[in-house]
Order: C-alpha cells, then sequence, then structure tokens
C-alpha cells in the first residue's frame, strides 16, 4: 500500500491577496487528516474508561510562505495540536502529512532528518530551555546535531548574527537561562527555533512575554524570514492583534475541534460561527458597547456535550439538531474557501 | 542589551550611592504599597549592574497602577523587592530606598512577619505559571498549603476552600484539576491556578506580573475584575505588571513607565496612553499594534519599533538613558540627568515626566 492521499488542499488565492513580497507556494508543506488525540484517564481498576480528548478530527493544512493563525479559549487544545503536528506527541488517530511525506511511516532516521524542517517556539520559555545548558549551547546544538556547521568558528558566527537579529547582544551567549529575563529568554527559545533554517515552524505565542517594540520587531523578522525562505507557519496566540497582523488564514478551535477557517480578513470580518463571534467580541475594548459576554466556563474536554460541544454557550443553540448531530466544517464561500461547522451560521 | 552585560567588558563599577536610610522614620502614608527611592543592584565581585535607580511608586487602597516598560527595564525586580523576595530569588541587593506595605517597612521586616504578609494580605501572581509550581505537587497541594498557612482551617475545610477558588477563576472540573500536577495543565489553566492562589485568602493587595498572558479574551474578562475586586466586592490595591495596553486602559487608574530603572512617566492612565508626554513612552505605544484587529488583517504594515540600543546598565552613564534612540534629543540630553517635572501643575491628579523637552515646553 502507497502513503495514502492526502486530502484536498484548495488552490492559493491569486492575487486577490497580495501580502508584502510574500509568495505563496501550491503545496501545502504540512497538512494533517482527521486528527484525534485521546488521553486515558486514571480510574479506578473496575471503572469505566474516560478518556481526555484535546484533539477530535482536525485537519488542517499550511502552504509554503504561509502563516496559519489558530486561536481559542485557553485549554482548547492548541498546544496539543502544536505538539501532535510535529510528532513530539503521537495522534491516536489521523495523519500528519509533512511535505506530501507521512511523518508515520517515517523511519526513525527519516524523521530525525525531518525533525530539521520543522521546529516549534514552545510556549513556555523558562521550562523549554535547558538550565544546565548556556544561551550558546541551547542555539548552537541543533546545528550540531545536523551537522550544519563545519567549524567551531562558523557555529559561533551563526549564534551570534542570529541573536543580533533578535536584539540580544553577543554578551548573553555564556549566559544561563536563569540570568536572563523572561524576555531574553523567549527570544533564546526563538532563535533555537530558527538556527536549523526550518522550512515550517509552530510559534506558540512566541511573544507574549515581550514589549510592544520588541514583538514588533520579532514578528518583522520572523516576516522577512518568510519571505526570503518562504517559511511556513502555523501562529498561535490569545491576542487577536499579533494574529490578524502575521496570519494569512485563521482557524478557530474550540474544544478539540475546528469549528471556522479561513482567509484572515474574512474571519476577522465577517464570522460565521456564533463562537468565533463570542471570541472577538470578548477583545473589544471594555466600555465598546458591542462587546458580549460568553458563559466563562469552557465545558470539559473529558465529556464534552453531544452534538455540537459550544451549544450549552451558544445564542442561536436550535433544540434537537445543534444538541444531537455534530457539524462538520462545511465552505461558505468558494472563492476564499471560508469553512464553518455550524447548522445555523451567523451573517 | 540589557542587565546580563558581561562582567569583563566593565572597566570600572559604578559608582553608587551609599546605603542611607532618611533618618526620621517618615510616618508611613495611607497607601498600600508605596516605594521609595529604591535603588537595586546585581553585584558580584567584579562590578554591579544598577537595575532600579530610585524609583518611587505608591499603589493607592482600592487603586490599581500598571507598571509598564520594556524587556528588562526593571519591572519584574521593582515587584520581588516590594514583596521582599529579591535576596530569596536573586543576587540583587536593595543599595537604597525603603519599600512600605500596608504600612510596615518591608526592609526592615523579619522572614516570618514577612511570610505571614505574601500569601496573605499580599497575593502574588509571578509571570511565567510554568515556573511558578513546585513539579512534583499536585495542584491541590499547592492550594490546601497557602490557605492553611493563613487561616485556620482543616484539611477538609482547605480543600472545599480550594476547589471554590479553583472554580472561581472558571477551571472546568475544579475536583479533577485539583489532583492534577502542574505540568498535566495548560499554560492557560496553570496561569488561572496561579491567580487562584494569589487570590485565595483575599488579599488586600495583588502584585501582579502579566498575570493575564496566558489567557484569551473570554477567560480575561472573567479574571481581571477578580484581581481587583475582593469577595466582598471591596476594590483591592493591584500593582499590575504588564505591556498589554488593553489591560492597562481596562484596569489601571494610573500608569508607571519605566525605562532602563528609571520612572521617565508617571499619571492618570487617560494621560499617559491618551497623550503620552515622553518621547520613550510615545516610541512603546505607537510600537503596540496602531488599531484593533480587525484593523490590523486590513492593513497589515510593517510595524514601527523603538530601535536603537538599550543603554548598558553595566557602564556608568551621564544624561538621560533614552538620548541615544530618542528622536527629539536636545545638547542638554547628554550632560544632564532629567528631573521629574509635573506636566499638569493645575489638576489634581498626579502626573510627572523625566524629559527636558516636556519641562521646557510646559514650563
Amino acid at each position: 500500500m502507497t502513503s495514502s492521499a492526502p486530502p484536498s488542499v484548495p488552490p492559493p488565492p491569486g492575487s486577490s491577496r497580495s501580502h508584502g513580497s510574500t509568495k505563496l507556494g501550491q503545496a501545502p508543506i504540512l497538512q494533517t487528516d482527521r486528527l484525534t488525540k485521546l488521553y486515558p484517564l486514571p480510574q479506578g481498576l473496575f471503572g469505566k474508561p474516560r478518556f481526555l480528548r484535546p484533539l477530535d478530527g482536525v485537519t488542517i493544512y499550511v502552504r509554503r510562505g504561509e502563516t496559519l493563525g489558530l486561536v481559542g479559549e485557553s485549554g482548547c487544545g492548541k498546544s496539543t495540536l502544536a505538539r501532535v503536528l510535529l510528532y513530539l506527541v503521537e495522534p491516536t488517530l489521523g495523519r500528519v502529512h509533512f511535505d506530501g511525506k507521512d511523518l508515520a511511516r517515517m523511519s526513525a532516521a527519516q524523521l530525525r532528518a525531518t525533525r530539521r524542517r520543522m521546529q516549534i517556539v514552545f510556549q513556555s520559555p523558562s521550562s523549554s530551555l535547558n538550565p544546565r545548558m548556556t544561551v550558546y549551547e541551547v542555539v548552537a546544538e541543533g546545528l550540531i546535531i545536523h551537522r550544519l556547521t563545519r567549524s567551531f568558528h562558523e557555529r559561533k558566527e551563526r549564534v551570534e548574527a542570529l541573536l543580533a537579529e533578535l536584539g540580544l547582544g553577543p554578551d548573553v551567549m555564556d549566559h544561563y537561562p536563569h540570568e536572563l529575563s523572561t524576555g531574553q529568554r523567549q527570544r533564546v527559545g526563538i532563535a533555537r527555533a530558527l538556527a536549523v533554517g526550518p522550512d515550517f515552524v509552530v510559534c506558540d505565542e512566541p511573544v507574549n512575554a515581550l514589549d510592544p517594540s520588541l514583538q514588533a520587531e520579532v514578528l518583522n523578522l520572523l516576516e522577512t524570514r518568510q519571505a526570503n525562505h518562504g517559511l511556513g507557519m502555523l501562529y498561535m496566540s490569545h491576542d487577536l492583534r499579533l494574529v490578524a497582523q502575521t496570519a494569512h488564514r485563521v482557524a478557530v478551535m474550540h474544544l478539540g475541534r475546528i469549528v471556522e477557517m479561513g482567509p484572515t480578513r474574512a474571519v476577522f470580518e465577517t464570522p460565521r460561527h456564533p463562537y468565533t463571534r463570542a471570541l472577538l467580541s470578548a477583545a473589544r475594548p471594555s466600555d465598546d458597547p458591542q462587546r458580549r459576554s460568553l458563559a466563562a466556563l469552557s465545558p470539559s474536554a473529558v465529556d464534552p456535550p453531544p452534538g455540537c460541544a459550544f451549544h450549552p454557550r451558544c445564542p442561536r443553540f436550535a433544540r434537537g439538531l445543534c444538541d444531537v448531530e455534530t457539524p462538520t466544517l462545511v465552505e461558505t464561500a468558494p472563492e476564499t474557501h471560508h469553512r464553518v461547522a455550524c447548522f445555523r451560521p451567523e451573517g | 542589551m540589557s542587565k546580563v552585560a558581561r562582567v569583563s567588558r566593565l572597566s570600572l563599577p559604578i559608582p553608587l550611592v551609599a546605603p542611607k536610610r532618611v533618618p526620621d522614620p517618615t510616618p508611613p502614608t495611607d497607601a498600600l504599597l508605596d516605594i521609595r527611592q529604591l535603588t537595586v543592584a546585581f553585584s558580584s565581585d567584579i562590578a554591579s549592574l544598577r537595575v532600579l535607580s530610585s524609583v518611587s511608586l505608591t499603589v493607592p487602597r482600592g487603586g490599581v497602577v500598571a507598571l509598564m516598560g520594556e524587556s528588562g527595564s526593571g519591572k519584574s525586580v521593582t515587584a520581588l523587592a516590594a514583596l521582599g523576595l529579591l535576596a530569596v530569588t536573586t543576587s540583587a541587593r536593595v543599595m537604597a530606598g525603603e519599600v512600605w506595605l500596608d504600612g510596615r517597612d518591608v526592609l526592615k521586616l523579619a522572614s516570618g512577619e514577612l511570610s505571614e504578609l505574601r500569601g496573605g494580605s499580599v497575593g502574588i501572581v509571578l509571570q511565567e505559571p510554568g515556573a511558578a509550581f513546585t513539579p512534583g505537587y499536585s495542584v491541590g497541594f499547592h492550594l490546601t498549603e497557602t490557605l492553611r498557612l493563613h487561616q485556620r482551617l482543616s484539611r477538609g475545610q482547605a480543600r472545599e476552600r480550594a476547589m471554590a477558588c479553583l472554580a472561581e477563576v472558571g477551571l472546568p472540573e475544579p475536583r479533577r484539576c485539583m489532583n492534577s500536577l502542574p505540568h498535566e495543565l495548560s499554560a492557560g489553566m496553570r496561569q488561572r491556578v496561579t491567580i487562584a492562589i494569589a487570590l485565595a485568602n483575599d488579599p488586600r493587595l495583588v502584585i501582579a506580573d502579566e498575570p493575564v498572558a496566558d489567557l484569551d479574551a473570554i477567560s480575561r474578562q472573567q479574571i481581571l475584575p477578580l484581581l481587583a475586586k475582593s469577595r466582598q466586592g471591596v476594590a483591592r490595591g493591584v500593582l499590575l505588571i504588564t505591556n498589554d495596553l488593553s489591560v492597562v486602559s481596562d484596569l489601571a487608574q494610573e500608569v508607571v513607565v519605566l525605562y532602563a530603572g528609571v520612572v521617565v512617566e508617571l499619571g492618570p492612565t487617560r494621560d499617559v496612553l491618551g497623550a503620552p508626554s515622553h518621547p520613550y513612552t510615545r516610541a512603546l505605544l505607537a510600537s503596540a499594534l496602531p488599531g484593533g484587529f480587525r484593523e490590523r488583517a486590513r492593513r497589515r504594515d510593517k510595524l514601527p519599533v523603538v530601535g536603537g540600543p538599550f543603554p548598558r546598565l553595566g557602564s556608568p552613564w551621564h544624561g538621560c538613558g533614552f538620548r541615544d534612540r530618542c528622536p527629539e534629543v536636545l545638547p542638554q540630553c547628554t550632560e544632564q540627568t532629567p528631573e521629574l517635572v509635573s506636566t499638569s501643575p493645575t489638576s489634581a491628579a498626579r502626573a510627572v515626566v523625566r524629559c527636558f523637552r516636556a519641562g521646557a515646553a510646559r514650563g
């Protein structure tokens, strides 16, 4: 049996949406097919098995040179998706195709070689840096493992140049992570990911510990890299303005499912899913009359409500439909590939 | 570059002000937290780095004060100093100044008295929830420990109370959460747990370092009011350390802008965010993604940055610390160090700025 056919990816939008010098590639660098992850919960010996389901049939794709923004409430499964995409955690069901190849079918050596091309900037900079390695060692480790540099001097120069791009002087190279401020640590995490020249990077809240000016500097750097190297990115953040700034397309996640996906402008200006609406309206300033509040208690991922998991909080809930059947992602606008998983979409 | 400038590069240690105490113990003001002329330095045998220079700020009872400034400007060090935690967590020393917390001088308190304050009448939300827990202990252990240290509660009562605290911050399934280890939770959940711990004993003052950085807008709407108001609906004092302008404008009455360990601007939120007087504040605000997310999605232009080098804290400098990056620098900026001058001599609210231009223009 040959590798299973990857799910269909719509062609990239043509000249309708230009974005700087970025050229959107045709082929997706990464795509997934109905990814599901189950974590068994500790039970008694004879108890009924229960599962935590942080991912439930997630199908996404990221093209070369494209940024997919991922938004959703805390605990909705964003970080789990990030780990599964890079096979740091194996999915229970579903497939991940990187550059057309199924990660599940790769040998350990192939997977290791592929890992150079896909990197992650972890959310928590303090717990993702080895406390016993200096900044230089952290950033240079990937260069050594993948034999990307010939000499010590070349390596040192590469690390120094990269840190300088992120506004860190050469002095920090000899320091340990605990000696740095949180903002500096976060930039070391970014340098570590970019050092090996990846084709795809998952950025999990990469700039949330930085002040606005540094945020802007780092985002500009990522954008330049994307334009020059055709870097594909999955960008996760709770700051919708940062997502709007970086992402070409946005996916909205609720309790392990993608409920809406489409071009950034379409999703942010005309959200179709009631959950997207609520999420966007919560980001308005508190004195804005249009701000709607939502029952803040998100349902549990252990026993999600039947049907559409959003129905207990939904203002457009239809009895007998939303609490029985689970909606699938349906294309609402064929020209922009704006998709929504809702029986009664807004707008 | 900031506080980690390599020690060997420094030719001279900075001449630091000798630790001096104001001779007469000034009676504490009504403020909940009163930081006066606080100077803090990281010192080693060879050199010292001054990270805070004569920082003064007050948090009134029931008032929210936001502390802003770029990475490495000394925000978190200020919070640690206010809690008497500097010597515990870092190699920094308080060289001069006073910290009055609820009428008591923090720098003179015995460690036992400090422990009574911390977690009791003063709640602490530290930056990076991932690093704020002891890895091997459950969430429930952390919460009940705080509760039982400060209140007379049985184990059962403490567990009940702890679950109520977790439900308060919007965690689904408090019971399961109690038995979880910190690494089993998502970053946003961990952050909510740290807030639950900080608020467990209903403190009068909360010192919060980026308390909602890992939370989405919906959870923020729920959490932010909890920080600023006690369970009885009484306003709490909050020292809020954040660079998130939406959080600042939502919650804070007063804003303090810190630059390289120096207060460069202080005033009512509306004035500082609406009409900043210091060029650094203006640059900081300009880079803060102008417009809402809809406008961002439409424009997506290159983002403005402050640019220029952050001053080396290790090397002694004269004049204004921002002069090398300032678009409107004057000759005197390199020679003299500007003082804090009032920007609104007429209005009752305090508003000061440390800039020659502001002083010259207004008066």
